[in-house]
């Protein structure tokens, strides 16, 4: 009945370190989360919040059912929902920067227009890119941002799943925050 | 990552002197910095960049996402807090009702005035980003107000929010989507004609008021548990739209759902009656078939564009075939299957309703509900392709006059009507006559070969007057027919400023009208009328004198004085008068036009108005603008019921001062339209 693969031993060969399953995991948690959030904000109706926290634990609920699953498969879920969750924040923010750029492009239905988001697009943007040049010279604090920012884990899960303590992941934060920042500010980008 | 060491052990010097300094006070950390500075400038100036750039972007980045990410999912795309609880307007929003592309939908009660009421209120996920939505919501109103048909749903109120989200209320219906509806009761294929010739009646209804849906949809089609339809909506796409509403074919950007697009709303066309046309189609093509007809529910939207724009749908019968796994439309499949005759003139019907060229599908909502009724009946249907109508359309889309000629007709209705009041009160039936003249201007374009005029556009000028030469060797044996055409074209004439040729046109009228139906018909004093009112613009008010005189002469033999064809036909004479420099008498025919519609038809019939205002432009003419002006405010202060739009425009032309001798039927059309744009832009009251 569920044509899903079985989300278990693909998040097992991935942590084996397959780039190919890793590439087949992302896309299956993607859509998993475009699905929530879709469904989060129908609910939300016209409330521009999106809890990314509830989503990201809505879709491990839906992929491993209520069962205890393995620490390592939840730490390596943990990291591809925000992946992907970041991933789907990115595309809808240059959808939107498209839409707008694109003049008349997106005159088939009626867009919202919280003013306080448009500024928002790029700098989310340049985040992303930012992240991943800090992926390449200090994977950890990468890791803490993903968890954080854009999976929305609190600092006790982040621990609880790195294996740290929480003084730990703050102080990590602290510094990513700061990294990202000066990449931002060397991007000449206005907060 | 600029200014960050290559070298790890330098980094790591580099980031543990940051937390020392995060997480040390003010003072601390500025000391700190400069005792740095004096042995490590490097180090110093890299974490006071660090420092620096947190300091301004931190916050961003500590703000979670989630208090905005919401609008980086697709999904019912409002801003602010839920609307659950507020007050918009006299109406507090309960429960959400539902959510869709265009906004929010709540339960609301009345919570001003000492009556109960129930709404749907929809809070529209755009903000009032043009800033005239307001303006614009009262200037329909009055005009949505019209409509009033079991099938359409009421629009009750609306307004902008004081935060800016623009919110209509609506007559709460209960029911189920259409194709919900059919689908769930297995409806046969009579039960879905049914309903779908219950739609097109109310869209009928709302066409004759010159009101275009233009985003007719299921989800936009209720039926209740009695299984009557409801239309929600009208008027609201158009309301929205860039466009100033003062236009009958309303071009500009509006929004409409892919799926059910016509090509000339995907392609930027003009949108008209056939646009609501070719969604009839598209919705009964999905009763009948079980898909709408580009694709199923998993087509994405741009493939669904391009199909609207340049792909034929497949034939129902095909199509039918293809969505059987829908459970529910397999009864009707077979059932069109064992029919071949039916089914064969339903794909005729559908096939007219989606051609591509809107001049291609039925002319009116009401042919089609002819053509639906037909089929049911076993009679022939008027739809078969390709039809000699449709290839007369086709050459009068390469004539490129099409649109043109479309408002022609409606500018010759509407913009006669602003004229006299006598031709006011004939509303109705101008608007019964615009099928027969549309029909009748098609075999004129079809007249118009483009090979004869290699190179060069068409003008309608030039197509009417052709259609006028036709006529005299034309009808010989429908001369009564051949009279009323006559009168059409010549009014058309007078429109497009071609006073000389009306003139003519309008004297032939004259004189064909007089040997049918002999001199003392009312049909004469119609084009007296008529031909008055253009010799009036040409200039040459002793003849017009004269031809208004003698129209008033018949209506009075008619009818008496006291009698509203009387009064208008007195009106009219009062305005040539007016020109002709006899102002007391214009004054005296004016006073006596309102005291016979002021006893005819009471203080509030939208007549009074007009002659209010008629009263106030001679009193003002004569350089009694005192006496003018507090006729034109009495005008203006008056409550017209809703129905009432002819009022409004009374005052718009009693604060300007008189227009220079109108010498041109342009000219006049022009005013026309500025009458008409006034009426359309007024408020209700």
């Amino acid at each position: 009945m569920d044509p899903r693969p079985d989300i278990t031993s693909l998040l097992r060969s991935a942590r084996a370190g397959g780039a190919a399953e890793l590439e087949a995991l992302l896309p299956l948690v993607y859509d998993e989360l475009r699905l929530i959030a879709r469904r989060h904000r129908r609910r939300e109706g016209a409330d521009p919040t999106l809890n990314t926290t509830a989503v990201v634990h809505e879709a491990y609920l839906r992929l491993f059912g209520p069962r205890e699953a393995d620490f390592q498969d939840r730490r390596h879920f943990y990291a591809v929902a925000s992946l992907a969750m970041r991933h789907l924040l990115r595309d809808g923010a240059r959808r939107r920067l498209a839409a707008r750029r694109g003049e008349g492009a997106d005159h088939t239905g009626l867009t919202g227009h919280e003013p306080a988001v448009e500024p928002r697009l790029e700098l989310l943007l340049a985040v992303d890119q930012a992240l991943d040049r800090l992926r390449g010279l200090e994977p950890r604090l990468a890791e803490v941002v993903e968890l954080r920012y854009f999976g929305g884990l609190t600092v006790p899960e982040i621990a609880e799943l790195l294996a740290v303590t929480t003084r730990t992941v703050e102080r990590d934060w602290q510094r990513a925050r700061a990294l990202l920042s000066l990449s931002l500010a060397d991007d000449g980008r206005v907060p | 990552m600029s200014g960050l060491p290559d070298d790890p052990r330098l980094r790591e010097e580099l980031l543990g002197e940051l937390d020392a300094l995060l997480e040390s006070a003010d003072d601390a950390r500025q000391a700190r910095l400069d005792a740095l500075r004096a042995d490590r400038p490097e180090l110093a100036a890299a974490l006071a960049a660090l420092l620096a750039a947190d300091r301004r972007f931190g916050g961003f980045l500590e703000e979670p996402l989630g208090n905005w990410a919401g609008a980086l999912v697709p999904g019912p795309d409002a801003g602010g807090s839920s609307f659950e609880g507020r007050i918009l307007g006299a109406w507090r929003l309960g429960p959400l009702l539902g959510a869709g592309g265009m906004g929010l939908v709540h339960v609301a009660e009345r919570c001003a005035g000492d009556f109960a009421q129930s709404a749907a209120v929809k809070v529209l996920a755009r903000s009032d980003v043009h800033g005239d939505l307001a303006a614009r919501f009262r200037r329909e109103r009055a005009i949505l107000a019209r409509l009033t048909h079991p099938g359409i749903t009421r629009l009750l109120d609306g307004g902008v929010s004081d935060d800016g989200w623009p919110w209509f209320a609506l007559e709460l219906v209960q029911g189920a989507p259409l194709t919900d509806h059919c689908r769930e009761r297995a409806a046969d294929v009579r039960m879905r004609l049914r309903l779908i010739r219950q739609v097109a009646d109310a869209v009928a209804h709302a066409h004759r008021h010159l009101i275009v849906h233009g985003d007719l949809k299921p989800s936009n089609i209720l039926v209740d548990d009695d299984g009557c339809v409801k239309l929600l909506d009208f008027g609201i796409a158009k309301l929205l739209a860039d466009d100033d509403g003062a236009d009958l074919t309303l071009a500009g950007r509006r929004p409409f759902t892919p799926r059910y697009a016509a090509p000339e709303q995907v392609t930027g066309g003009a949108i008209t009656t056939a646009t609501d046309i070719y969604a009839l189609g598209a919705v009964l093509y999905e009763l009948l078939c079980g898909r709408s007809p580009h694709g199923g529910k998993d087509v994405p939207e741009h493939e669904l564009l391009r199909a609207a724009a340049e792909l034929d749908p497949a034939p129902l019968t095909r199509a039918a075939r293809d969505a059987v796994a829908d459970a529910a439309g397999v009864g009707v499949v077979v059932e069109l299957g064992r029919d071949r005759l039916l089914a064969g003139d339903l794909q005729n019907i559908v096939a007219r309703c989606l051609a591509k060229d809107p001049a291609g599908r039925y002319a009116s909502v009401d042919a089609l509900l002819d053509d639906l009724r037909r089929a049911e009946a076993g009679e022939p249907v008027q739809a078969r392709p390709p039809s000699r109508r449709y290839v007369l359309a086709k050459l009068v889309r390469r004539n490129r006059v099409a649109v043109a000629a479309g408002a022609l007709v409606l500018v010759a209705l509407v913009g006669g009507l602003a004229t006299t009041a006598w031709q006011a009160r004939r509303a109705a039936r101008e608007a019964a006559r615009a099928e027969q003249a549309r029909a009748f201007l098609l075999d004129l374009f079809a007249a118009a070969d483009p090979s004869a005029t290699p190179g060069r556009e068409v003008t309608a000028r030039e197509i009417l007057r052709r259609g006028a030469g036709d006529l005299r060797g034309k009808l010989a044996e429908q001369p009564a027919l051949r009279a009323e055409l006559l009168v059409t074209v010549g009014e058309l004439l007078r429109l497009v400023g071609a006073h000389a040729d009306a003139d003519t046109v309008l004297g032939e009228a004259l004189t064909q009208a007089e040997a049918v139906h002999g001199p003392w018909s009312p049909a004469v004093a119609r084009v007296a009328d008529a031909l008055g009112g253009v010799v009036y613009e040409l200039g040459r008010f002793e003849r017009a004198e004269a031809l208004y005189r003698r129209a008033l002469a018949i209506h009075e033999r008619a009818h008496g004085r006291r009698h509203v064809a009387t009064a208008a036909s007195l009106a009219n004479l009062a305005g040539v008068l007016s020109q002709a420099g006899d102002p007391a008498a214009s004054e005296g025919l004016y006073r006596e036009v309102l005291a016979i519609d002021l006893e005819l038809l009471g203080p509030d019939d939208p007549a009074i108005g007009t002659d209010l205002n008629n009263l106030a432009v001679c009193l003002y003419r004569a350089g009694r603008a005192a006496e003018a002006d507090s006729r034109g405010s009495a005008n203006r202060t008056r409550t017209w019921p809703p129905a009432c739009t002819t009022a409004p425009r009374c005052w718009w032309i009693s604060v300007r001062p008189p227009r220079p001798k109108p010498t041109s039927g342009r000219r006049w059309r022009s005013v026309a339209v500025c009458i008409r744009r006034d009426i359309s832009t007024s408020p209700a009251r």
